[in-house]
């Protein structure tokens, strides 16, 4: 009898007790019960004070391209001439194999490109043997895939059907060249669309957790003119750590609520859409809140939004964002 | 009323769309092949969450019907743990047919208990075995009942064995819909995931996520080796402006609905939609309760009904009705235009109430023509720079009911640039505008579609300037040259020779100053401010101040005005107040103690607060009564924020709020 355990560094995470009694589960039951654990992690990882019996330790090696191919071959649909299907795998582990070496993945990605591949040897045009006019037909959609390799944001017959409908943004090359350049499909992923109050809040977040609260009275508090801003002596541009780099900070609610008030223009009355706002974002993980939920005196929030997104949300409104950020002036 | 049925009908519709693709999609999720993953539908609903409710409501309904008896809808108010998920999910996908621990169906007079209830052993009951214990709600439960179910309906009882054997029973899907993804813990979505994949060789579980920011949603929540598992299918909702757009449409401005928003109304409505929550739902259920407000507050509200019940309502009218009617300022300023005479025959009753049955009806036609009209000039307005009338509909519509809009700078604008279009583009305008008018039937359409023929029928060639033209041209150019004197007298003549010049319009400059011309009057004849017409205030709703503090809650200004001014809300004559800043000792203790503590700085000496206090209420040095009103005030304010105690000085507290009477 075997009994075979995956991602065994869970048990790690359960009683103490459980991972030594498993470890020894022929001895304690008598029956003949053999135990397979499998798991990412070294056996280092597992020993625990009280010592556990050593297990035969098995390690399987990554896969060779070789192996790869191999294993991707077993996956040859039926009415797929051998040759035709091993030059095909050979491409897609050549464009792929680099980032990504992850077996289930590669699968995925060839059965996706497989029909856009065959189609023009179903149709006549190009002989199976022609490899160079194959790869040039199939180069640009193997391109797209590689955008979005682990992504897995459309199932195969999804996305085969957005690369048919736009054939001719897949076949210019102009866009994908420059690799900062994000298109439509990107901006539809990251971006969503909130109410206008709340945009500002999250903006009024943003600038909460990443100025230090010192600075508040510098970029907030309307100048009168009087009295020249006292600025201590601040370490040079390249000594102070960035706060980009070290994450967002926690913020009181007042904070943002005082920060809110300052940077939307109108007069906006404090009712109470404007705080279960609030609430919103932090369902949708825009931002979090601290502390637990049993202390409603001190609530402190935290900021879990990128500097792009919050600059792309900025321009929606005409607000501009660097302005008011304690790294950037 | 016909609200109901329209907002019913418009919701059912706006439902159809976006999930007929995904219940295609989810029909034909059993087929998928256990490799690739579960298939998974993610539903992107958008950032309106009062509306997902109905949405997920709905939609567990539909798949109940069209798809699969087997559906769970999960929430993260209930799913903290894993076990808790299995347990409900398990729970839910059992519903039809559940089995008690022994395996027989659950009788319905016996109480149930739970198997894994812990508070078991408390219940006291006297007879142990009357309770019957339901079957534990895991995931090999629900293995066994999928397999049972699946077997009652492969060999049915009913068709000869010929037909049993032919029809080959098709596995219907499990459908788990996760209604808010992201306010999941991840922990507990990933072993869901990973649990439900192990399973998939026996049971044909798919999952509905509802997501409501973007798709990148998913690959935040959960590891790579998690999300492979599944098998991604995006589909997006309408988005809530659209929603909006469209059931502006078919509902406020639907010609069978009688009421109508004014425009400060229908402006608070829109910002509360845009500037606060993207909620369809809470839209409308203002729109409702403006309605509410007209029909209980305004007597001239009798009148708005469907036109076939006019007569009789007007029949009804009592003489103080009617003088209230008499009273409404569109009359008043109607009567004033009127000749003496007629004013004078207006003052009896009878031919008052014939009046206003002849002049009632006129508010929906006329309400008719401004949208005519309205949609016309948006579309000409669509194509031109710089979006004079708004960017939808809706604002066009708001800023004909605020101002009148002939007198207005955006229409004059925009007939400036009219008159600057070439031939092409007007025909293009004309065309759009045509489109837009053509389904009412009125005569802007038939006068639209004659400029139209104007125009393209137009002669493309240029006259040709005649002979003695051009020679007269020549002299008139010579001589002036001859005759200048100097540059600025020559610039001068010059500039004169080119205006007059160019006076000279084309025949397709003349045949568009007098198409723009006939558009504007007829546009000016319909576009009429609704608070124009007599008698509009039975329809027209516009009373913003009634419905504004209901509809948009203020929670500190009302707490802060209860405790300033008591009368308000107690509605009692001792507290009577002639100026703000006065205390009077009839009002309640905390009201006092709050007044009191608004004329104090920063930090607050407990022992003259005290003193002013008893001061105020009036009572002798000794009554021991007094400290203890007086901390239970002081409590109280603690509780509502407005004081917090201070460790900087002893017997003192801090102040926490600043401004306000």
């Amino acid at each position: 009898m075997e009994a075979v355990l995956e991602g065994a560094e869970r048990l790690r995470d359960l009683d103490e007790g459980v991972l030594s009694s498993l470890l020894r589960l022929q001895e304690l039951t008598g029956c003949p019960v053999c135990l397979l654990l499998t798991s990412n992690l070294v056996w280092d990882k597992f020993q625990t004070p009280g010592g556990l019996p050593q297990p035969l330790l098995v390690h399987f090696p990554q896969y060779s391209r070789e192996a790869l191919q191999s294993i991707l071959a077993l996956d040859r649909p039926s009415d797929v001439d051998e040759q035709f299907y091993s030059g095909y795998l050979n491409l897609i582990l050549s464009v792929f194999v680099v980032p990504c070496r992850n077996v289930r993945e590669l699968r995925h990605l060839a059965r996706a490109s497989l029909a856009h591949y065959r189609a023009p040897v179903l149709s006549g045009e190009v002989a199976p043997t022609d490899l160079r006019r194959l790869w040039r037909h199939v180069e640009p959609h193997l391109r797209t895939a590689l955008r979005s390799v682990y992504l897995r944001e459309a199932d195969s017959a999804q996305w085969l059907r957005t690369q048919t409908q736009l054939p001719a943004a897949a076949v210019q090359p102009s866009s994908h060249d420059q690799p900062g350049m994000l298109d439509a499909a990107d901006h539809q992923r990251l971006n969503t669309e909130l109410p206008f109050y709340s945009k500002f809040l999250l903006i009024a977040a943003y600038l909460a957790s990443y100025n230090p609260a010192k600075s508040d009275r510098r970029f907030f508090v309307k100048r009168t003119g009087k009295g020249a801003g006292r600025l201590k002596a601040r370490p040079a541009a390249g000594a102070r750590v960035s706060a980009l780099l070290t994450g967002p900070r926690a913020f009181p609610l007042d904070r943002l609520l005082a920060i809110f008030y300052v940077i939307v223009e109108d007069r906006v009355a404090p009712t109470a859409s404007i705080y279960s706002q609030v609430s919103s974002l932090v369902t949708l993980r825009m931002l979090t809140r601290l502390g637990g939920s049993d202390n409603l005196d001190s609530a402190k929030y935290k900021c879990l939004v990128n500097f792009d997104t919050v600059k792309s949300i900025a321009k929606t409104v005409n607000f501009e964002v660097e302005r008011y950020l304690y790294d950037f002036v | 009323m016909a609200t109901s049925s329209l907002t019913k009908d418009f919701q059912e519709e706006m439902f159809n769309t976006v999930f007929h693709e995904m219940i295609e999609y989810l029909q034909g999720s059993v087929d998928i092949e256990e490799d690739a993953g579960i298939p998974t539908a993610t539903l992107i609903t958008g950032v309106n969450m009062p509306d997902h409710t109905g949405v997920f409501r709905s939609l567990a309904e539909r798949l109940r019907a069209q798809v699969t008896a087997h559906v769970a809808v999960l929430e993260a108010a209930s799913c903290a743990t894993v076990q808790a998920t299995v347990r409900a999910m398990v729970r839910q996908l059992t519903a039809a047919g559940e089995v008690t621990a022994a395996g027989e169906p659950l009788s319905p007079d016996v109480p149930v208990v739970d198997e894994d209830d812990e508070d078991d052993c408390l219940l006291d009951v006297p007879d142990q075995t009357s309770r019957q214990r339901r079957a534990p709600a895991t995931m090999p439960a629900l293995v066994a009942h999928y397999e049972a179910a699946q077997e009652t309906v492969a060999s049915p009882k009913k068709g000869s064995p010929r037909k049993r054997a032919r029809t080959v029973p098709q596995r219907r899907p499990l459908v788990v819909v996760w209604r808010d993804l992201e306010a999941f813990q991840p922990r507990v979505l990933q072993d869901l995931v990973l649990i439900c994949s192990q399973y998939r060789t026996k049971l044909p579980i798919s999952f509905v996520f509802g997501v409501s920011t973007c798709a990148s949603a998913v690959h935040r929540l959960l590891p790579q080796h998690v999300s492979a598992r599944l098998s991604l299918h995006k589909f997006h909702s309408q988005l809530a402006t659209h929603c909006l757009a469209e059931m502006i449409d078919k509902v406020l401005l639907s010609p069978s609905m009688p009421f109508r928003l004014g425009g400060r109304a229908l402006r608070l409505l829109l910002d509360i939609f845009l500037y606060h929550d993207f909620s369809v739902n809470n839209f409308i259920s203002a729109y409702k309760f403006c309605m509410l407000s007209h029909f209980l507050w305004s007597p001239a509200s009798a009148l708005c009904c469907e036109p076939h019940q006019l007569e009789e309502r007007v029949e009804e009218l009592t003489g103080a009705q009617v003088a209230g009617l008499r009273a409404l300022p569109s009359v008043r300023a109607y009567l004033d235009d009127l000749e003496q005479e007629e004013r004078h025959t207006l003052q009896h009753d009878g031919v008052f109430k014939e009046w206003v049955l002849h002049m009632a009806p006129k508010l929906h036609s006329k309400h008719e023509e401004l949208l005519v009209g309205l949609r016309c000039l948006f579309a000409l307005t669509k194509r031109l720079p710089g979006a004079l009338l708004g960017k939808q509909f809706r604002e066009a519509y708001n800023l004909a009911l605020l101002h009148a809009l002939p007198e207005r700078d955006e229409y004059k604008r925009t007939f400036q640039l009219l008159s600057m279009l070439s031939r092409q583009e007007l025909t293009a305008t004309l065309e759009h505008a045509l489109e837009a008018v053509s389904g009412s039937g009125s005569a802007l359409s038939t006068v639209l579609r004659t400029q139209l023929d104007r125009v393209r029928a137009l002669d493309d060639r240029p006259t040709p300037v005649s002979e003695e033209e051009s020679s007269q041209q020549r002299r008139l150019v010579a001589d002036t040259l001859k005759q200048a004197t100097s540059r600025q007298s020559l610039r001068e003549s010059l500039q004169s020779m080119g205006a007059a010049r160019n006076a000279r319009l084309n025949p397709y400059e003349t045949l568009r100053s007098a198409l723009l011309d006939e558009l504007d009057e007829h546009l000016r004849g319909l576009i009429v401010q609704p608070s124009k017409w007599p008698f509009n205030e039975c329809v027209v709703f516009d009373d913003v101040s009634l419905v504004r503090r209901r509809l948009v809650g203020a929670p500190r200004s009302s707490v802060q005005t209860a405790l300033a001014d008591p009368a308000k809300y107690l509605q009692c004559t001792c507290c009577q107040l002639g100026d703000a800043a006065s205390i009077r000792p009839t009002m309640p203790d905390l009201c006092i103690v709050y007044k009191l503590h608004l004329e104090c700085g920063r930090l607050i000496n407990l022992f003259d607060w005290m003193q002013a206090f008893r001061a105020v209420v009036g009572a002798s040095d000794d009554d021991q009564t007094i400290q203890a009103r007086f901390a239970h005030c002081v409590a109280e304010l603690q509780f509502l924020g407005f004081i917090k105690s201070t460790q900087r000085k002893t017997d003192h507290v801090a102040r926490l709020t600043w401004g306000s009477c």
